[in-house]
């Protein structure tokens, strides 16, 4: 077999050069997708997307991953006459970037000792005179790098060691000299540090992109949604988590809806602008608190935290973040507020009850020993019997604060039919139902298991809501009582108090449960009907809710544990 | 009724429970006797006869509950009826005050008519 030389090799015939069209042919076959101004395009994005460093470092090793195919191709394919033709003809050869002419300048190597040096000239790029002609003189930097990139892949794999091309002198001018050389990675001195730390940047790189995908793994099992979004606020990712939180599929979300789309439409514009302003300076925000609407058409409140995606130039390009759900945590934390502050009333209570008590027993003996003695159309019996009345409300009043008081805690939980304890209150409702023009439907579910309540509390939570129910229907209206069992609430057992009444205003909603919250005019409520309520069915281990839609009606529902998970849940205690 | 003239011994700090007791008692030919701590109390309890006792919970120098079990150990048959005034739980302490020996437990502010049931319980000389 006749040995190659690289003198053999007429370069001129072997490549045929369509530089208009980007096409480069090797014995007359379309040798590889030659595209000058796509790969400007790309270094150009590279650059901007991940900075030079990062940049250089792919180009290089885009580079240096091609030489060293080459040089392995070339090593095979031809039966070279000398090492020193097989390895210069590499860098002329430069199969995916173009055409590089190469003058060797001087060639030394000693596989035995490991040394070698090579230094020429490139006397032109195919490739470089194409990207200078489009991109104009700044694209030379990135040409450069994927060529010694190249140049280093080809030598380190011809020789098998770890070799590195510098360019010592580019003039950025396709059609003019650069000055090259290659040596042993050690055998360089700081010179070299741009280009190792560029191709250490990549390794970086990949670590961190297996790092990624080690976060996307959490992403995808967290319960969280962690997010991405561009400068636009548009997600660019969502993860799983998002389905359970918002009711949509990242596919729904992703390069479809904005960060904003799912605030609540009344605080959407705020919402927004605020975060537009976090966004503005480029800040990291944490606990950013909204209210979201779900896919069901539920609220959701959402905790959001965020931190800026920047370039390297300090250019914002997005966002990413996580999501929490708080609705229930926010749901807890009301009612913990909300029964601390009742709490607090009840302990005030407990204080006073003492010293209220005693004179209020005073007033109320004497009221009702005169109210007695004297007869019915005597001048003072109207006074007489207003002060009793007064006084046996105090006396009701002051009842009703301590039952907000721990002392009143212990009052003891018993096994309870739930339907007995309402026909008991059912008769007193029906009398003020009566007077009031309102119809009491009575609802009693069958076959309900027991509760375990107190029952004298248990009907004055009932006696309340429906007294509040009755005062809701001044021109009369129906009152309906239901236990059921819940579909939604496994182990409790349910009390519905619903009347057609004016209903509570949205904003108000919040309010009712507060101590001495009232709308009723002075003297006529004290409001602490539903705060007791409240405290009472909490003290059960149970909860109570409303909805109430202005103008229809109002619902309140209570939910009580069934015997056996009472026992269960208060670990025995009563 | 003469010659059967019964006697109450209320015990409490406050001067106008004594002074509604005598108000709706002594017309009743109710003998009212009054003492204002626990200790004053024990003295009148000493030194007669009374069909009832009425204490009060909170009072200087003795509890009413205190003081029952004084009474109780003089004479063991005595009538009490506990009055609070507190905060108490009501079960517990009711169920408390009754195992000690009170034939009730009324909380004040009480009505008339509780104080009537309870005297009615007085059996008749
Ligand atoms: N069924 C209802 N329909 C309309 N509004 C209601 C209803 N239930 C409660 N509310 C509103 O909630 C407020 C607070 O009720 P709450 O029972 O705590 O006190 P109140 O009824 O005002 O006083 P009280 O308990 O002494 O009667 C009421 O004043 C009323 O405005």
């Amino acid at each position: 077999m006749k040995k190659t030389k690289l003198s053999d090799l007429k370069f001129e015939d072997l490549f045929r050069r369509e530089p208009e069209a980007g096409r480069l042919f090797f014995n007359n076959r379309r040798a590889l997708i030659f595209d000058a101004a796509t790969m400007g395009v790309l270094r150009r994005q590279l650059l901007s997307t991940m900075g030079w460093e990062l940049a250089m470092g792919v180009l290089s090793r885009f580079g240096y991953e091609h030489g060293s195919n080459d040089a392995e191709m070339l090593g095979r394919k031809f039966n070279w006459e000398t090492d020193t033709d097989w390895l210069a003809s590499g860098p002329f050869l430069h199969t995916l970037e173009g055409l590089v002419h190469v003058t060797p300048q001087k060639i030394e190597f000693d596989r035995g000792t490991g040394h070698f040096h090579m230094h020429g000239i490139w006397l032109n790029s195919y490739e470089a005179e194409t990207h200078l002609k489009l991109f104009g003189l700044s694209a030379a930097g990135p040409v450069c790098w994927t060529l010694a990139g190249y140049a280093s892949g080809y030598a380190s794999s011809f020789f098998g060691k770890s070799l590195l091309a510098i360019e010592t002198e580019c003039v950025g001018k396709g059609d003019a000299r650069c000055y090259f050389e290659i040596r042993p990675v050690e055998k360089w001195g700081p010179e070299a540090l741009p280009y190792l730390s560029a191709l250490q940047a990549v390794n970086v790189a990949e670590r961190l992109r297996e790092s990624e995908s080690r976060f996307y793994d959490i992403a995808l099992s967290s319960s969280d949604w962690i997010w991405e979004i561009d400068a636009d606020g548009l997600y660019t990712y969502c993860s799983p988590g998002v389905t359970k939180i918002l009711g949509y599929t990242p596919g729904e979300l992703t390069g479809k809806k904005h960060f904003y789309d799912f605030f609540a439409p009344e605080e959407r514009e705020q919402l927004k602008t605020s975060q537009l302003e976090i966004f503005s300076r480029k800040a990291d925000f944490n606990l950013f608190v909204s209210r979201n609407l779900h896919k069901n058409g539920e609220m959701v409140i959402l905790e959001t935290k965020g931190v800026p995606i920047l370039d390297r130039g300090g250019i914002l390009l997005g966002y990413r973040g996580s999501v929490t759900d708080i609705t229930e945590r926010k749901r807890l934390e009301a009612s913990l507020l909300q029964s601390e502050k009742l709490s607090a009333v009840g302990q005030l209570a407990a204080g006073v009850a003492h010293e209220i008590n005693n004179p209020l027993g005073i007033i109320l003996g004497f009221a009702q020993s005169v109210v007695r003695k004297i007869k019915e159309d005597d001048a003072l019996a109207l006074p007489l019997k207003t002060i009793e009345r007064e006084a046996i409300r105090c006396k009701n009043l002051v009842q009703n604060l301590l039952v907000f008081s721990r002392a009143s805690k212990s009052e003891t939980l018993e096994e309870l039919d739930l339907n007995t304890a309402m026909e008991g209150v059912l008769s007193l409702i029906l009398a003020q139902a009566k007077a009031r023009n309102v119809e009491l439907v009575r609802e009693l579910g069958s076959g309900l298991p027991k509760v375990n309540a107190n029952q004298i509390q248990l009907q004055q939570v009932v006696l309340n809501l429906a007294h509040n129910a009755i005062d809701a229907m001044p021109k009369g209206g129906t009152l309906t009582i239901r236990t059921a069992l819940p579909g939604r609430r496994p182990g409790y057992v349910e009390l519905r108090v619903l009347d057609t009444g004016t209903g509570i205003p949205k904003d108000l909603q919040k309010r009712i449960f507060e101590p001495f919250f009232t709308t009723k005019e002075a003297g006529k409520g004290t409001g602490l009907g539903l705060s007791l309520a409240y405290e009472i069915i909490h003290k059960h281990g149970g909860a109570i809710e409303l909805e109430s839609e202005e103008g229809q009606g109002t619902e309140f529902t209570v939910y009580l544990p069934v015997h056996s998970a009472a026992t269960l849940l208060a670990g025995g205690a009563a | 009724m003469t010659g059967s003239e019964k006697h109450i011994l209320v015990v409490d700090d406050e001067q106008g429970f004594h002074d509604l007791f005598r108000f709706v008692l002594e017309p009743l030919r109710f003998n009212v006797h009054s003492a204002y701590d626990g200790v004053e109390g024990l003295e009148r309890f000493r030194e007669r006869n009374y069909e009832m006792v009425f204490l009060d919970v909170h009072m200087p120098k003795m509890t009413g509950p205190e003081l029952m079990k004084l009474l109780k150990e003089i004479k063991p048959l005595q009538l009490v009826v506990i009055m609070s005034s507190g905060s108490d739980s009501r079960q517990v302490f009711e169920k408390a005050v009754k195992e000690m020996g009170a034939v009730a437990c009324m909380y004040k502010p009480f009505e008339l008519d509780q104080v009537m049931k309870q005297l009615e319980s007085i059996p008749r000389a």
